[in-house]
């Protein structure tokens, strides 16, 4: 009788034991009905950390605005800065000697308040070379910054951040910058001292954490969810709406789309395979939203490798690109067709009344190939253009690669690389022309074009050797005129995209989001939503 | 062992058949195994001829026909960049076909050669050798095929001044993206095949056939191939074409997540992703690759189980 | 038999030790590193020196293979380098279990399916029933979980309401998920316990059964079915090490906090500690499943003998 046992056995435990569990288990999946606003929404990767110091990806800044302040919040309309933890700010006449004052009414989840000193501490933090921030980067404009960050200089103190009392704080920088506390926007948080140094690498959590935002961080799962409750300590704590959020961690687009269309998400981005569904639902559609992104989503040239050394060559693959299409049938998003590289919403974006860039024209196109010698494609050595793995990038490539064979009768290969690899790759020189979408750190044409095109001080990918360039973009960081600026930034663009066109722009990003009629949502144009401005109607 | 060979008295014209026509003779009888053995040679023929059959080349799509339902321009329907997507099917059972031969092939022979040689001479060679297997059984396939497949895509990538590695990148190119993931599966794939044949092998060396093979003087190698592996042949050619489906699956998961041909190939895996993406609103997209796949791997099934019938002698009708 | 398992435990680890050789060539054979940025924003060179330097990854490789090791012995993984002050064995604490749920509730499933379907067809041979039921079973095979997820959450979740979209915790949120993971294995058990039952019902002692006079109800149930179902035990161990492998596509669409999607993200992001950790994790498992196995065998079949 033993071994007929065994088996039914098996069956019957391997049956009975996850049942077993999940009733034992079961916990959390009634909401919890308290008072109060609630908001569900989502984000698609587990943070790989609340230290403000150290946060890296772009999607978790949004929960990193909820727990702390910065000392200047962005007005989302105009990108501009707005009073937060700083009051009131100056510049010094040479326009390197930043003055913040800050509020003094701030408090620590500890009971301490908020002072200069916090903000400096957090800031070395970022530059010490032990701490290892990948943050670091960004406080470079200041003085001797990037020498201690590179270990260069071992003082960290020879930083130009000076404590000038509780409630004031200065910056001497390298060189005058007439928009930096725009260049802040993701470094200025203030970081609690004393519980870094009590828990260490442990002192965001939950148990252990110490903030200073309109929100309190109550629970973290990791991989599954995180909760967070209104700060009543919260120094505007009277025009915080929603008091508790819910943030699920779900990976998978379609997924929270899904769940959203079954009420459990408040509101979610729509994936670029469910946009022609939604646009033509007609709830579905009436809750939908089209939101700008300033990213520049953009072919980038080599400009030493060819054929693509051939300047003809280039504009001819420029003006085979049917842009409008690629966005109407592929991209799907609302996104911006684009002839120049710096997205709308940026001071010092080209309009396109300016007319600058190459165009969408079959004709010419055929004309500059012919010019460059290789007349309906003939004779032009192989061709490849790269992407790095995305089910959306591939498919802008298939579609590009269409739209080059049918113009220009060239047949270019694709190739994708993962993202590790992908940037290895093109800084190695090895690739002819590829994809790249480019955001700036902060709303400004200085983050997109100094960092594109600068030759010295660039990304270098383009490998081109236009000073002319550089010096354009030099004088407009500098600059404080914002008229003047403009008109700057509109030669370096003239110069990048048209002249040289080692850049091909094709769109600037949107996503279409939707949202409950009950939700009343902000939308960022910078990947940083700020909460605390949401409402809940009913 | 295929040693039962029925001494039927010969009548009139019937000539005695060899074990390999009985089993054929069996397998045609078969009628599921015989659809599925059709099934595959059409495939095969599709994939030879698709550019006289698919009513369309594979990568032109008119993207204003973006999505478009079946209907009479597209019989089965567009893809998001208006690809007609029978032309596609067409085209990807070379790729699907190819994955699953060649996996096939390569596990076929380095498996069964591995296999018969440890377990012919045992001892200290097979202890060895099955140790080696023994370790590559427990890595984890999948792990292990993703590794190799995102070490073959980085390192050769894009210029080399190598010429070897030239020489890949150009047959690769032409296979459409193909022949590091045939290179990938084929070097997970024997390990299975190795340690079905050593097992064969280990107890057919006991046999008397074998031994009086021996003591007439017959060399190791002559053993091997002309004792041992004919009937090792049998089931081996089983398993494999079992595994087939399998093959052509990791093809699909490869592709997937981004590791596997590259555009615009059609590969029915690809088609499978991209149309899961729509799965709401245009399900056709992902609906009839995925039909596609389901009856490949049904055709290999049955095939394989018909063989495995087949060659079982012992199996009564 | 004691001697028998104490050797092969014994020999798991040189069998462990080469394979973290191995992953560990591979990993580092494969270009790129940990500190190349997402999509968007990618990292100076002062900044990725500086967190190379964190990590230890500017030491020479043979020293951070004997590092590797000798943390090993002290039960310490590493840690992960996408998610600062979490360490692998957090990561593993955290989300075995959860992937281990998974892979029973859908080892479950496919036994409940599987077993049966097979018996069915093997008693009902070239009827309807034989081929109908092979075909479902292979579908399972067929139809990858990637779409089979998504069409179910279209069907149960969106269109009849009746199940959750996504998650984890509840036995209501476990049905679709485990459904998806265990199809596949549905059929593989099925099409098993065909060929099994066939063969044992064509044994002499089946005949001998019958012909002592047993009911045919009899015969199937206690003498057919406990035979058939020694070669399907067997495999239900290798069955739950795959599934518990096979489980990250599962558990991206169904957003279930699970180890499944490491295995990828962690490649992809060349975590190499996870990497490593995954590995070892999933070899250790199959090299138990695998043990389990022989020693069942062993168990139900009185003429296999292990010194």
């Amino acid at each position: 009788m033993k071994k007929s046992c065994l088996p039914l056995l098996a069956v019957f435990m391997a049956f009975l034991l996850p049942a077993a569990v999940f009733a034992a288990g079961a916990s959390d999946t009634a909401a919890v009905a308290g008072a109060g606003n609630e908001l569900k929404m989502r984000i698609a990767v587990n943070p790989e950390t609340l230290d403000p110091t150290l946060v890296y990806t772009g999607d978790v800044n949004f929960i990193t605005k909820m727990l702390f302040v910065n000392l200047c919040d962005f007005n989302e309309e105009t990108s501009l800065p707005t009073p937060d933890l700083a009051k009131t700010w100056n510049v010094s006449a040479d326009g390197k000697v930043w003055t913040f004052n800050l509020r003094n009414d701030i408090k620590w989840t500890n009971g301490r308040s908020v002072t200069a000193r916090d903000v400096e501490y957090s800031m070395k933090r970022i530059l010490d070379p032990a701490t290892a921030s990948p943050l670091g980067y960004m406080l470079y404009p200041v003085k001797n910054a990037k020498a201690v960050n590179k270990g260069e200089l071992k003082d960290i103190g020879a930083v130009g951040i000076k404590v000038i009392d509780d409630w004031t704080i200065q910056f001497t920088l390298e060189n005058p910058m007439g928009f930096f506390p725009t260049a802040l926007r993701s470094v200025a948080f203030a970081a609690p001292k004393e519980a870094i140094e009590q828990y260490g690498l442990k002192w965001f959590e939950p148990a252990n954490i110490v903030s200073n935002g309109p929100y309190l961080l109550k629970e973290w799962k990791q991989n599954d969810r995180l909760v967070f409750e209104k700060n009543p300590a919260y120094y505007d704590a009277k025009n915080v709406q929603i008091d508790k959020v819910t943030v699920f961690v779900v990976t998978d687009d379609s997924t929270a789309m899904a769940m959203y269309e079954a009420g459990q998400l408040d509101t979610v981005n729509v994936p670029s395979g469910d946009i022609d569904r939604v646009m033509k639902d007609p709830v579905l559609s009436k809750q939908s939203k089209n939101v700008g992104q300033l990213i520049s989503f953009q072919i980038q040239i080599n400009v030493k490798a060819p054929p693509m050394d051939n300047p003809n060559v280039r504009k001819a693959f420029a003006a085979a690109i049917d842009k409008e299409a690629l966005v109407k049938y592929i991209a799907k998003g609302g996104q911006v067709a684009m002839d120049t590289v710096v997205p709308l919403g940026a001071f010092g974006a080209v309009p396109k009344s300016a007319k600058i860039g190459i165009p969408y024209n079959p004709a010419a196109a055929k004309e500059y190939l012919a010019k460059a010698g290789y007349p309906d494609g003939k004779g032009l050595p192989p061709v490849e253009f790269n992407f790095n793995t995305s089910e959306f990038n591939r498919s802008v490539a298939e579609a590009l690669q269409q739209m080059w064979k049918n113009n220009l009768g060239v047949d270019v290969g694709a190739k994708n690389f993962e993202g590790k690899v992908y940037w290895d790759i093109i800084v190695s020189g090895k690739l002819q022309f590829w994809r790249m979408g480019f955001n700036a750190d902060y709303p400004d044409a200085d983050g997109f074009l100094y960092g594109i095109g600068h030759t010295k001080n660039g990304e270098k990918n383009l490998r081109w050797e236009r000073t002319d360039f550089d010096a354009l973009v030099e004088r407009a960081q500098a600059e404080a005129d914002p008229e003047v600026r403009k008109k700057l930034y509109m030669e370096a663009e003239k110069i990048l995209v048209q002249d040289e066109c080692a850049v091909i722009p094709l769109w600037s990003y949107a996503y279409v989001a939707v949202t409950k009629p009950t939700l009343q949502r902000t939308y960022s144009a910078l990947m940083a939503d700020t909460i605390k401005n949401w409402k809940v109607v009913k | 062992m295929n040693d039962a060979k029925h001494e039927k008295p010969l009548r009139g014209r019937q000539v005695s058949s060899s074990p390999g026509r009985d089993a054929f003779r069996r397998l045609l009888k078969n009628k599921v195994a015989v659809a599925g053995g059709v099934f595959i040679i059409l495939l095969v023929l599709a994939a030879i001829f698709a550019p006289l059959i698919a009513p369309m080349p594979y990568w032109v799509g008119e993207l204003e026909s973006n999505n478009a339902l079946p209907g009479k321009e597209y019989p089965l329907g567009a893809d998001f960049m208006g690809r007609d997507l029978l032309s596609r099917l067409i085209y990807g059972t070379r790729v699907s076909l190819t994955v699953g031969f060649i996996g096939a092939i390569a596990a076929f022979i380095v498996g069964i050669s591995y296999g018969t040689i440890s377990g012919y001479f045992g001892g200290k060679v097979d202890t060895v050798m099955m140790r080696i297997v023994d370790i590559l059984y427990a890595f984890p396939t999948i792990l292990f095929i993703i590794l190799l497949m995102v070490l073959f895509k980085t390192t050769i990538s894009a210029v080399s001044a190598n010429p070897i590695v030239q020489g890949l990148i150009a047959v690769d190119r032409y296979f459409g993206g193909l022949l590091f993931i045939m290179i990938g599966i084929g070097l997970t794939s024997w390990v299975d095949m190795a340690r079905l044949s050593r097992g064969m092998a280990l107890s057919l060396r006991e046999t008397e056939y074998v031994q009086a093979a021996r003591a007439l003087g017959a060399g190791d190698i002559r053993l091997i191939l002309k004792h041992l592996m004919p009937n090792l042949v049998g089931p081996c050619i089983v398993t494999v074409t079992m595994r087939i489906p399998g093959f052509i699956g990791t093809e699909a998961f490869l592709s997937f997540i981004g590791l596997g041909v590259d555009p615009p190939t059609p590969s029915w895996g690809m088609m499978i992703s991209e149309g899961t993406r729509v799965l709401r609103a245009y399900p056709h997209q992902a609906i009839y690759p995925g039909i596609a796949l389901a009856l490949v791997m049904l055709a290999f099934n049955f095939l394989g189980d018909g063989l495995r019938d087949a060659l079982d002698p012992r199996l009564k009708q | 038999m004691v001697n028998y398992i104490i050797r092969r435990i014994l020999w798991m680890i040189p069998t462990l030790l080469v394979i973290t050789f191995i992953s560990f060539v591979l990993m580092h054979a494969i270009p790129g590193g940990p500190f190349a940025g997402p999509e968007l924003k990618h990292m100076p060179p002062e900044v990725i020196e500086n967190l190379n330097k964190y990590y230890h990854l500017d030491d020479p490789l043979w020293k951070q293979y004997v590092d590797y090791l000798w943390n090993l012995l002290h039960g310490d993984l590493g840690p992960s380098y996408a998610e600062r002050g979490r360490t692998v064995n957090d990561i593993i604490a955290q989300s075995l279990p959860t992937s281990a749920l998974l892979g029973l509730a859908a080892l479950a499933v496919a036994m409940t399916i599987g077993i049966p379907l097979g018996m069915l067809a093997a008693l009902k041979r070239n009827t309807i029933f034989d081929y109908l039921g092979m075909f479902v079973a292979i579908s399972g095979v067929s139809v990858p979980a990637m779409t089979l997820g998504p069409l179910l959450v279209w069907i149960f979740a969106l269109n009849l309401r009746i199940l959750p979209v996504a998650q984890w915790g509840s036995l209501k949120q476990a049905i679709l998920p485990a459904f998806t993971l265990g199809f596949g294995s549905a059929a593989i058990l099925a099409r098993l316990t065909r060929a099994s039952m066939l063969q044992v019902l064509r044994e002499d002692y089946i005949r001998t059964a019958r012909a002592k006079g047993l009911s045919e109800g009899r015969v199937t149930v206690h003498h057919a079915m406990r035979n058939a179902l020694i070669p399907v035990v067997t495999v239900i161990g290798p069955l739950f090490a795959a599934l518990i492998t096979g489980s990250m596509v599962v558990e991206q669409i169904f957003a279930i906090p699970g180890m499944g999607k490491f295995f990828i993200t962690s490649v992809l992001g060349r975590n190499y500690p996870v990497i490593m950790g995954t590995v070892l994790l999933y070899a250790v498992f199959l090299i138990f499943a695998n043990l389990a196995v022989d020693i069942m065998y062993a168990r139900l079949d009185p003429r296999i003998r292990y010194s």
